[in-house]
């Protein structure tokens, strides 16, 4: 009782065709996709939970008549859905070949379980991150106030990475930039690896850059998963530089975005981020030095004042003198003549006096009054016992004078 | 008495006219005596007259 393999295998066929008629929406993670004229080759894995461990495989097909239908349903989308590490719901119906054993008939994709896992997976990562107090480490490291030397993390196609060497390099203001350049893959399953790996190079050479720079064009949240990486966000947020991130996004921010010091919406902005901040500090001098030119011209200002001032106190207190003395000679010459006029009159009359003293008290007056002068022999006779009979004396009267002969005595 | 005349001033003048008065008052001066001290008193009247005018004329106009 023996059967050939063929036959082995043509009854499990039989077995899962008959048990299994309907597609069945089943839940795996990509671990490879191949694809060949058109036929999309899936290899589907499941691993224990929290462990790389496989516990279960199975291969998938994309039949190329499928998959244009795919595409057309679900656009870009699709494309990115089939990348390896990705966790897909898809609708499969089993077919077990004689030869070539069990395959999965993919007819249908779900994005939406793909990206609510990577939701999932986004969440779970911010919370480890957040635990490990790795979300703001970054952003608590200072900014230099003029940034020039740059380390780019991006990829040399990137469109993004295009704009912001343009952007930064034709600037008004005619700053100059020293742009060091990480490549690094911005896209699929070498983005941790390699981001990592740069990372840990210039991490080596920190003393040459003011900040890194991690640059992407825009893109799809598929796209942009390999930001979401835990490994990568740990990296970032290791680093002893600050992180300007400018991974081109509509909605959400990715992960990077999260750890990073600044987080920018594109490319251009982190240009403009950065150009402003080089004008702020210009501006600052510029605005320090107006400042000190005006606080010194106020105060030559105010001295030139102060001068003004005393040159004129100066003035008007030596013509106010002036005005006193001239005011003081004035009355002195107004006054002067009256006082010497007073005082020549009061000269004069004692003068006057004296001279009418004098007349008074002189012979001139006695004689007029009647009185005479008696002399004898020259000498005057005051006495009449100075006299004897026969005396021969003069007599002085007003008018003249003359002798006489003593007669009798009494 | 003329070297006397040339030291004169107006102030040494005044008084000796102050001290001829003074004796003219006494009366106990004899006449001779009394005329020279008259005449003297006259001239140094005159004197201090003169001064007087002189000094005034010499100031006369200075404050106009």
């Amino acid at each position: 009782m023996s059967q050939s393999l063929f036959e082995f295998n043509e009854f499990i066929r039989r077995v899962i065709a008959l048990n299994l008629p309907e597609p069945l929406w089943i839940r795996a993670e990509l671990s490879d996709v191949k694809s060949s004229k058109g036929h999309f080759y899936l290899d589907l894995v499941q691993k224990k939970e929290d462990s790389e461990e496989i516990i279960a495989q199975a291969q998938a097909v994309i039949w190329s008549k499928n998959y244009r239908a795919l595409q057309k349903k679900l656009g870009q989308a699709f494309e990115r859905l089939l990348q390896p590490g990705m966790e897909i719901l898809i609708l499969a119906k089993a077919e077990f070949h004689e030869r070539f054993g069990l395959k999965l008939m993919v007819e249908d994709v779900d994005p939406a379980h793909t990206l609510g896992k990577l939701e999932m997976q986004r969440r779970e990562t911010i919370r480890q991150l957040q635990t490990l107090n790795l979300l703001q480490k970054n952003g608590r490291l200072p900014l230099p106030l003029v940034v020039q030397r740059i380390a780019v993390l991006s990829s040399e196609k990137a469109a993004g990475y295009q704009d912001f060497m343009k952007h930064l390099s034709s600037n008004s203001f005619g700053y100059q930039f020293s742009i060091s350049f990480f490549p690094v893959a911005v896209q699929g399953m070498m983005v941790e690896k390699e981001a990592i790996s740069q990372l840990e190079n210039l991490a080596r050479r920190r003393e040459d850059f003011d900040v890194v720079v991690i640059i992407r064009g825009g893109g799809a949240r598929l796209d942009l998963a390999a930001f979401d990486s835990f490994l990568l966000a740990k990296t970032l947020a290791d680093i002893p530089l600050p992180i300007l991130t400018g991974i081109g996004h509509d909605t959400d921010e990715t992960v990077a975005d999260l750890v990073a010091h600044t987080s920018l919406k594109t490319p251009t902005a982190v240009a403009d981020f950065i150009l402003h901040r080089n004008l702020g500090f210009e501006s600052q001098i510029t605005n320090l030095g107006l400042e000190a030119k005006n606080k010194v011209m106020q105060l030559v200002q105010e001295k030139a004042a102060r001068l003004q001032y005393l040159t004129q106190l100066i003035d008007y207190q030596v013509k106010s003198n002036f005005t006193q003395q001239v005011q003081m000679l004035d009355f002195i010459a107004r006054e002067v003549p009256g006082i010497l006029k007073n005082r020549f009159v009061q000269a004069n009359n004692e003068l006057n006096n004296y001279d009418k003293i004098v007349q008074l008290l002189g012979p001139e007056a006695a004689f007029r009054r009647g009185f005479a002068l008696v002399f004898k022999q020259g000498k005057h006779v005051s006495e009449v016992a100075q006299l004897d009979l026969e005396d021969e004396v003069q007599v002085h009267l007003k008018s003249g004078r003359f002798q006489a002969l003593v007669k009798k005595l009494q | 008495m003329t070297k006397q005349k040339s030291k004169l001033t107006y102030e040494s003048a005044l008084q000796e006219l102050q001290e001829i008065v003074s004796n003219l008052q006494e009366a106990a001066i004899s006449i001779v005596d009394l005329s020279e001290r008259v005449t003297r008193a006259a001239e140094l009247l005159k004197f201090c007259r003169e001064k007087l005018r002189e000094t005034e004329e010499k100031v006369q106009g200075l404050f106009d």
